[in-house]
């Protein structure tokens, strides 16, 4: 019997960020393991023309929950959904709400967070900071509440090079970001921001990273943990291998290779790839509610929960496995062939962007505009390339995570709860992992049925037909206008002509000298 | 109804920026017109080794006390100075003299601010701002005041066109204005600084105006009046009409248009030229503080000290008037004959700056170097450049004032008090006042003596005969020049030549005869 499992039997649970990638799968394993839990109370924005219900229901109409609805057929009773808006100020919510949330709530999984890398600093930091400081003012007064998780990001401090399991210092405070940001103006916000994130790369990691000294300063007496995770990628086993349902991140790169959209990338192929699988990241969270809540540690523990310092990965490994799991498995109406190369030159990079993906866009919308259809590729295309630039960051470094507590937490686990939670990723097989993580992108985001396979491999084989057709009408083209502007290139062409007559002649000489 | 000077007898006086143009002035009058006041306490800041009472001695000893020394002997024994520094907390005021102050202050002047217009916005706001904030709290303590009496400027809200006697919304909360700036590095604040200020000039402008809010919000159980002065140039009549110790402002201007090194000045010749007698501000200020003290008004009042609504005098004006009295009572070693050219066109401004500023500075030092003399008229003439710019703003634009509550202090006064205290500015004979401030600047601020006149228009003629030799040298070259290259400017010499000896030949035709 698994003593984690068991520990949230009876338990009430508030989730935030419930509709996220992450928040899914985590209710979905808490109902599996725990099907005897009391409660999950899920915030939810509230939307035109959808009922709280209706919106639990559409939640759970996933093939993700397929396995929970065996185990417990009765989860969407379990599900409390309540009206809230994380961007006010108390979020939003009505009085009997609150009093309800306040009085029954026993562990809190905080996994709300703008994850747009281009939001504004004012959204972000209220999202990131000033949510999770009003959550934890909220959590101060439920006498019942015995564990408090806060997700945060491995890259919250990622202008360091080795990062710990500790909090480390903000440069300014955040209370004093969060005064100021009420009444500067987006003007002024917008000018001083790169001044602020300084050597962060983006608003999303700096406002994590503030987010995290939030969680230290108004702790109080809380049983707190905090949880780092890196590149959050699709399921390793469960509920099934390769679940994934955003186009967040590595999941839109992969479509857009798979497509043939993307050729080329700017990274740095041997730099560790640090992808960790969702349900790894989640086995952690329940692990840690659970030695949080039971063994009460004295100060605020931070888990990191990455692969590159246990069981490395390089993108060029990872690259190549998923153009040999397109040849597999291929997408349906590619655009091109499926193909990419690494750039880690700069130039080389803004030359390819130019050759493969701007100029095929633009003819493409063309030949869409002659067939009097809308022009998209371009618009497309621009995007793709925004979101690549965004990532290249983090897909040209490395970083060395420490992962005692981490390791310290796995060894605290009975041998039951280490197999039903399990976040060893030693175990990990990138290869099976990658090809599964395609497969899911191509299954449950694309929606694709693996009965389409043999026709698509027919079109990419029509692809790669229609490129050697296309390829030799421009050589020829190219060879034209060689011939009528360039007298060296004509003697070239002369010669060789002369040279096949002469053979021609030959071997007819031959055949006559045997008649 | 008690008369001013009955108003002052006994009182204890708090003086903030005494060795300040204003607040020296406001001392002398204090004790020249009250001379029953009990006693003066002016805050004054340790300087290079000079104590505050050493400081005060040395204010004392100039000519502005001249006349009260002969009225007034022993004026010495009433002002007590105590040592402050208005940028540090709590005034950093010893516990004697804090004590001294809260049992025996009646009434507070606050001229302290830095005019300094291009001021860092984190100075500015210490000194006008936080400073003021300081000696409000400070006021708030005392057990006997009866009024609190702070020097703005009118051109607080200068971003709107009609400005009423009262304290308008102020463009940011001072406070968290302050705690921003608390954590935010020097880079930063620059950043921000432009924004900030909007359609405001500079950051003095911007800091008086939330100085005005404060004074607004923490001085509301205080009985508060606010004077707001235009530009303050030179005495009227008190204690002795030119009187001006300082290059701020006007002052500088004058001083470098009677030297002829200003010729050009960006300025709109039908613009209002709001300047006010210092002497004018001085006696509304202690009307308005018996005003306060007196009447106890239930709202704060707010007084705008300015001439332009009034007795309305023009840019063009002024021009004319100075380089006409500095033509009669000429400055000594004047660089070139005083002449100026205002405009408003941007590019003309521009092009009469290279060729009338920089151009003869660039000469001069050449000049300078080769007599083995170290350069300086480049750094004078860039100098002035900087405070033209700032002055750009105030010789371009009008403003609409309303004076209600100047006309009502007016009429308050008796007619003894109109006399002594007179505020009256449409009295003012404009010519008059601009040839004794041109005068007051050669006296008071470079110390020039009167019995050096006819040298310096000696000195002047010289000028203008350098001037026509260099002229007709130049004159000469460029002829010289074209003779050389163009045929048809030596056709026409040749026809002057042709004609002038056709002339002489007649004459001594005519001569021949004669004999």
């Amino acid at each position: 019997m698994s003593t984690i499992a068991a520990f949230y039997g009876g338990k009430s649970i508030l989730i935030t960020g419930a509709t996220g990638f992450l928040g899914k799968v985590l209710m979905e394993k808490l109902f599996r393991t725990s099907p005897d839990l009391k409660v999950i109370y899920i915030l939810v924005r509230p939307k035109a023309g959808q009922t709280l219900q209706q919106r639990v229901f559409q939640i759970l109409d996933s093939k993700l929950f397929e396995k929970v609805k065996e185990v417990c057929p009765n989860v969407h009773e379990k599900i409390r959904a309540i009206y809230a808006d994380l961007n006010q100020n108390d979020f939003a919510i009505s009085k009997e709400d609150m009093q309800e949330l306040l009085s029954c709530t026993n562990i809190i999984f905080h996994c709300a967070a703008t994850v747009r890398f281009d939001d504004t600093l004012r959204h972000a930091v209220q999202l990131n900071v000033t949510a999770t400081r009003q959550l934890l003012l909220m959590a101060s007064q439920m006498p019942k509440l015995e564990a408090f998780i806060h997700i945060s990001t491995a890259y919250s401090n990622c202008n360091l090079k080795h990062i710990d399991e500790v909090i480390y210092p903000c440069p300014v405070e955040p209370k004093k970001i969060i005064d100021s940001l009420e009444w500067l103006d987006d003007a002024i916000i917008d000018e001083i921001t790169p001044k602020l994130i300084r050597d962060w790369p983006n608003i999303y990691t700096y406002t994590k990273a503030l987010g995290e000294m939030v969680v230290q300063q108004e702790s109080r007496n809380l049983n707190i943990a905090i949880i780092r995770p890196s590149i959050v990628g699709a399921t390793w086993q469960e509920p099934f291998p390769g679940w994934v349902d955003n186009i967040n991140g590595p999941n839109g790169i992969i479509i857009a290779t798979g497509k043939g959209f993307l050729r080329a990338i700017k990274a740095t192929p041997m730099a560790v790839a640090d992808v960790i699988p969702v349900d790894t990241v989640v086995n952690l969270m329940l692990a840690v509610g659970w030695y949080t809540a039971v063994h009460r540690p004295k100060s605020t523990l931070v888990y990191h929960i990455t692969s590159g310092n246990m069981n490395p990965c390089n993108w060029h490994k990872m690259g190549v496995q998923v153009l040999a799991t397109f040849e597999k498995i291929p997408f349906e109406r590619p655009f091109r062939r499926p193909n990419a190369n690494f750039t880690s030159n700069s130039f080389t990079s803004q030359y390819w962007n130019a050759v493969s993906h701007r100029a095929p866009a633009i003819i493409y919308d063309c030949y869409l505009r002659l067939t009097g259809r809308k022009p998209r590729m371009t618009k497309l295309m621009n995007r793709l390339l925004r979101t690549v630039s965004m990532l290249e960051y983090f897909i040209n470094r490395s970083w060395e995570w420490s992962t005692y507590n981490t390791e310290m937490l796995m060894s605290e686990l009975s041998p039951e709860d280490q197999r039903v939670f399990n976040f060893d990723v030693r175990q990990l097989n990138w290869l099976e992992y990658i090809e599964n993580y395609v497969l899911g992108v191509k299954k449950y985001l694309l929606k694709e049925d693996m009965a389409g396979i043999p026709k698509a491999k027919q079109r990419l084989k029509r692809l790669r037909n229609i490129h050697y057709l296309f390829n030799t009408a421009l050589f020829l083209i190219a060879w034209r206008l060689l011939i009528a502007r360039s007298q060296m290139a004509r003697n070239v062409w002369f010669f060789i002509v002369s040279f096949c007559y002469k053979f021609l002649s030959y071997f007819r000489a031959s055949s006559t000298l045997k008649v | 109804m008690v008369s001013i000077p009955e108003y002052y007898e006994g009182k204890n006086v708090l003086l903030t920026g005494a060795t300040g143009f204003l607040g020296k002035v406001l001392l002398e009058k204090l004790l020249r017109s009250c001379p029953k006041v009990n006693s003066v306490y002016v805050l004054v800041r340790q300087k290079a080794g000079q104590t505050p009472q050493e400081r005060v001695e040395e204010v004392l000893s100039g000519k502005l006390f001249d006349r009260l020394r002969d009225e007034n002997p022993d004026f010495r024994e009433k002002i007590i100075a105590i040592n402050s520094e208005l940028t540090q907390p709590k005034l950093a005021l010893s516990e004697e003299d804090k004590e001294v102050i809260i049992d025996s202050t009646n009434i507070i002047f606050h001229c302290a601010a830095t005019v300094r217009f291009n001021e860092n916005l984190r100075d500015a706001v210490q000194l006008n701002v936080i400073a003021t904030r300081q000696l409000i709290l400070l006021a708030q303590q005392m057990k006997n005041l009866e009024v609190f009496m702070h020097v703005s400027t009118a051109y607080a809200y200068c971003n709107r066109k009609h400005i009423d006697e009262v304290v308008y919304p102020p463009p940011v909360d001072p406070k968290k204005l302050i705690d921003s700036l608390e954590w935010m590095d020097d880079g930063l604040v620059n950043d921000i600084t432009p924004k900030l200020i909007g359609d405001r000039p500079n950051t003095y402008i911007y800091t008086k105006a939330l100085a005005e809010y404060v004074v607004q919000q923490e001085g509301a159980k205080l009985n508060v009046a606010i004077v707001r002065p235009s530009i303050v140039g030179a005495s009227w009549k008190e204690p002795f009409p030119g009187w001006i110790d300082n290059f701020n402002g006007p002052s500088g201007l004058f001083i470098a248009a009677g030297k002829g090194i200003l010729r050009t000045i960006r300025a709109s010749n039908n613009a209002l030229a709001d300047l006010v007698p210092v002497d004018v501000v001085v006696n509304m200020s202690l009307a308005a503080a018996w005003y306060s003290g007196v009447n106890r008004p239930r709202n704060i009042m707010v007084y705008n000290c300015t001439t332009g609504s009034t007795n309305p005098f023009h840019w063009g004006e002024v021009e004319y008037h100075v380089i006409s009295t500095f033509k009669r009572n000429p400055l000594e070693q004047a660089f070139r004959r005083p002449n100026v050219n205002l405009t408003s066109n941007h590019l003309l401004y521009h092009y009469w700056i290279a060729v009338s500023h920089k151009a003869p500075a660039f000469l001069y030092d050449i000049y300078l170097r080769m007599t083995g003399r170290s350069p300086r008229m480049m750094k004078t003439i860039t100098r002035l450049h900087k405070a033209m710019v700032f002055l750009e703003y105030f010789t371009s634009n009008s403003w609409v004032w309303n004076t209600e509550n100047v006309n009502m202090l007016m009429n308050q006064l008796n007619p003894e008090d109109k006399k002594t205290f007179n505020i009256d500015v449409r009295q003012l004979h404009w010519a008059e006042y601009i040839e004794n401030y041109c005068l007051g600047t050669k006296k008071y601020v470079l110390n020039e003596e009167m019995s050096g006149l006819p040298a310096a228009r000696k000195h002047l003629n010289k000028l203008r005969n350098i001037r026509y030799g260099f002229n007709t040298i130049l004159v000469i070259l460029i002829w010289r020049i074209f003779i050389a290259r163009s045929q048809m400017a030596r056709n026409i010499w040749y026809f002057v030549v042709s004609l002038c000896y056709k002339f002489l030949s007649y004459f001594r035709a005519s001569s021949t005869m004669r004999y």
